[in-house]
């Protein structure tokens, strides 16, 4: 058995009378590529935002890599190596590409409170040009986030993600609302990531799921209607009903 | 108790000047989230042309209605030309619309002078009477009455005409009041012309109590910004209970303290908005 | 860059200091305001356009510093020094306690709140009575000495140099805070502060840093403006000149920097010379803000990009239009 890095534990949250999650539980090996399937308002973003803390759950427990998370501040759980993309495109504007990563890197690298050093001493600034070289964004980092098209804006959202220096990655939508082009660009970035990098994604495009994830967990109305290898899933014939429109 | 009756119509009067000008300034706020800080100077403007037509022809309520067109056409033509540079930043609004403040505040001086003026009130209203066992002038207390009619009259508009429903929906949520079809350019314009026409009118009707002179722009636009954040922006019944509240802590403090009247007008103003940072009858915008 | 930054703001200073060599008394006087004005509008540009809190307010720090002073001086005959020292301490000392409450609010609530803030000031001085001078204001303050024969402060020439001295160190000080990761994290606060929650960063704080940074600026130049002339009234608390400090850091283009210090000393000689000139200063003063917003939304900072667009734009016309 491999070791889990994010493990989800009977997790409730309700709004009010609404149940947006009920009892879900899934647990995401180490390294592993893992897509959260589900039709709109099935709690899938739901999921993401109590994992990361920017909801509180009714009841259940998050784990990462073993350790409980489930009460702590976001910020706290993105310095334990949890970070996240969000499906509004959540970066700086005015800043520019490479001050964007700086920013992000800043509190993992516990170098952000100085006021009397330079953000960006050439440490921090390598980090970030190595970052944004690697995911192919160079010739971005000294344009402000304005002037970047959409499917720009959303690979620099993984970049800012990363330069917190994750060892859990979760994708909320990357590819949404992005051309076939820019997609197949943004998905061979996702494929180049680093092995040992947990990615958890949420996915309309199922083509894109299926080209990323080894392992699926499918949910509908808050439930966990399914969850194992990709290849599995698929031929669910739950899931084909549910979801695929089988 | 005869101070505290006479120091209350005060406020009272004070209060109703207060909310003739900030409800214009809370809606055009809420509808385009535009300050418009020249609107003190809409409302001075109105108040010298009104001098104008009310020592030409002796009729206070040509003077209103002169105050009100003059002030009104002039916010109509300031919203034509500026509305695309005003809804570019909040930065731009503050300048723009003081640009607008001093050039209107200035060119004031020039045509009426800078000697302080005062426009007789209505003949009829020209006396005192008892009430509550203090004489008061009649004038003030007409001017109390009024924001009380015109509280009701602009409630029933705001709440139960189509104008209102549509003016609401365009401030609940200006991009879905798009997608149902309001031409909200056209709303704005109507409201904004609406507001300065207000204004102007109210100039006519403070000048009595206030008197017109250079200055009392600013003056009056200060508090007004204060009843509108304090009320909640947007909010009709917070520019209300803001206006009435604004004036009757100036009325008593300007009384019983005068070394802290601006300490215990502005004082509760930095508190109940760190208490309620939407203001009293505001929501979260934005 | 960083290094190319600190190089500009010296060789800005070293021209500066030129100025007594070429212009009289007039001049230098004016450019002595001038720099008092525009570094106060750089101070402000740390809060207005790095982090995004709009005051019409600010004016009541530069005011009650050099209330401070004008008391230390006056009232208690203390040292000029120490009565500086007085004024600018009690000035953060306010700003301290008072910014936790304010950056609360956001927008033109803040806003609002920075104008109460101002108007209270305002209104404390004005009826204070023997105390503040009401009024009248505080006449009588003297300069203080730095001891040294070449160089007296009460003269203007003296007097000068050395507000470009303090300015200058200032400058280098706050431009240097704005390069750090403080700086840089003020921007994101600006730009999108839930997502600077998520990060880790404290927002709270680090916006009450900005309010004493900007703060503490304005005091030492209402110390400066204290002393240059020898006298403080409630027109330095004023919400007016909170209202020049603003438009100064729009005008020049929020968060540049050296914008609002151009456009805020800038704004001081136009306006002394409007004053001078013409009964009707306030319409060509106005007139000038709103030409400003139309001609230069983002300000005077952004003179540079708009001037390139312009140069640009025909020449790619032109290889368009030879294009076949």
């Amino acid at each position: 058995m491999t070791e889990s890095a994010l493990t989800v534990d009977n997790l409730t949250v309700r709004f009010g009378g609404i149940v947006a999650l009920a009892d879900v539980s899934l647990t995401v090996r180490a390294g592993s590529r893992h897509g959260i399937l589900g039709p709109n308002g099935s709690g899938k973003t739901t999921l993401f935002n109590a994992i990361t803390g920017m909801i509180m759950p009714q009841s259940g427990r998050v784990l990462l890599a073993g350790r409980e998370i489930t009460r702590l501040a976001p910020h706290a759980r993105v310095s334990l190596g949890l970070a996240r993309t969000f499906q509004i495109t959540s970066l700086f504007p005015s800043l520019t590409a490479r001050e964007n990563v700086v920013l992000a890197a800043l509190p993992a690298l516990r170098r952000h409170r100085g006021a009397w050093r330079p953000a960006a001493d050439r440490e921090v600034a390598e980090r970030a040009d190595r970052l944004l070289t690697d995911l192919g964004l160079s010739h971005l980092a000294d344009r402000p986030v304005v002037s970047l098209g959409y499917g720009e804006q959303r690979q620099l959202e993984i970049a800012v993600a990363l330069a917190t220096n994750p060892r859990v990655l979760l994708l909320d939508e990357p590819t949404a609302g992005l051309s076939a082009a820019e997609t197949r660009t943004v998905v061979s970035l996702i494929q180049r990531l680093p092995a040992d990098l947990t990615i958890v994604l949420i996915e309309h495009d199922l083509g894109v799921v299926f080209d990323l994830a080894e392992h699926l967990t499918v949910l509908a109305h808050g439930e966990r209607i399914a969850d194992g290898p990709a290849r599995f899933v698929r031929e669910d014939p739950i899931v084909k009903e549910v979801y695929l429109g089988g | 108790m005869r101070f505290w009756i006479f120091q209350t119509l005060n406020g009272l009067t004070t209060g109703a000047l207060l909310f003739f000008v900030a409800s214009g300034l809370t809606v055009v706020f809420g509808l385009m989230r535009i300050l418009n800080l020249a609107h003190g100077a809409l409302f001075l403007f109105g108040g010298y042309v009104g001098l104008t037509v009310r020592e030409e022809t002796g009729s206070f309520l040509l003077a209103l209605l002169a105050g009100a067109v003059a002030a009104g056409l002039l916010g109509l033509a300031i919203q034509q030309a500026f509305t695309r540079t005003l809804l570019r930043s909040p930065f731009n609004q503050v300048l723009l619309t003081l640009g607008i403040a001093f050039i209107l505040g200035n060119a004031i001086l020039w045509i009426w002078g800078g000697e302080p003026q005062r426009i007789r009130p209505p003949e009829a209203l020209q006396r005192s009477r008892e009430v509550f066992g203090v004489y008061y002038p009649v004038y003030r207390l007409f001017l109390i009455v009024l924001a009380g009619l015109a509280g009701v009259l602009l409630w029933l508009l705001w709440e139960r005409s189509r104008l209102g429903a549509i003016v609401r929906a365009c401030v609940d949520d200006r991009a879905i009041a798009t997608a149902m079809g309001i031409r909200v350019d056209r709303v704005f314009a109507i409201v904004f012309t609406t507001g300065a026409a207000l204004a102007g009118a109210t100039g006519v009707l403070g000048a009595p109590v206030l008197g017109l002179s250079i200055g009392l722009e600013f003056d009056v636009l200060l508090l007004a910004v204060v009843v509108v954040v304090v009320g909640g922006i947007g909010s009709l019944t917070g520019a209300f209970v803001g206006s009435m509240a604004v004036g009757l802590l100036d009325a008593f403090a300007k009384a019983k303290f005068p070394e802290l009247s601006y300490f215990t007008i502005f004082a509760p103003v930095i508190l109940i908005l760190l208490l309620r940072p939407t203001g009293l009858f505001g929501r979260a915008l934005e | 860059m960083r290094g190319r930054g600190e190089l500009i703001v010296l060789l800005g200073a070293a021209i500066l200091a030129c100025a007594p060599l070429l212009f009289g008394v007039y001049w230098t006087n004016l450019l002595t305001q001038a720099i008092i004005f525009g570094g106060a509008a750089l101070g402000l540009d740390i809060l207005v356009g790095r982090t995004g809190m709009p005051s019409l307010g600010h004016g009541a720090f530069f005011g009650l510093a050099g209330y401070g002073v004008a008391l230390g001086v006056t009232r208690w005959s203390w040292n000029p020094w120490l009565a500086a020292a007085f004024g600018i301490l009690a000035t953060i000392a306010i700003a301290l306690a008072f910014a936790p409450l304010a950056v609360r609010a956001r927008g033109l609530t803040f806003l609002t709140v920075m104008l109460a803030f101002g108007q209270v000031c305002w209104g404390l001085a004005t009826r204070g009575g023997e105390f503040t001078g009401g009024e009248n204001g505080l006449p009588g303050i003297r300069r203080p000495s730095l001891g040294l024969d070449f160089w007296d402060l009460d003269s203007p020439d003296g007097f000068y140099l050395f507000t470009l001295l303090v300015a200058t160190i200032l400058t280098l000080a706050i431009a240097r805070l704005a390069a750090s990761p403080v700086g840089l994290s003020l921007q994101g606060i600006r730009d999108n502060d839930r997502r600077m929650l998520a990060l880790g960063y404290n927002v709270a704080a680090r916006r009450v840093v900005a309010f004493v940074v900007a703060a503490a600026a304005g005091a030492v130049y209402g110390a400066l403006s204290a002393f240059f002339n020898g006298f403080v009234g409630p027109g330095s608390l004023d919400w007016r000149l909170s209202a020049q400090l603003l438009l100064s850091v729009v005008i020049g283009g929020a968060g540049s920097l050296w914008g609002p210090f151009a456009a805020g000393g800038a704004l001081h000689i136009v306006r002394t010379y409007l004053t001078g000139e013409t009964q009707r200063w306030p319409m060509v003063l106005g007139a000038l803000y709103v030409i400003a917003v139309l001609v230069l939304p983002g300000g005077i900072a952004s003179i540079g990009g708009v001037l390139r667009r312009r140069w640009r734009r025909p020449r790619r016309q032109a290889a368009l239009e030879s294009a076949p």
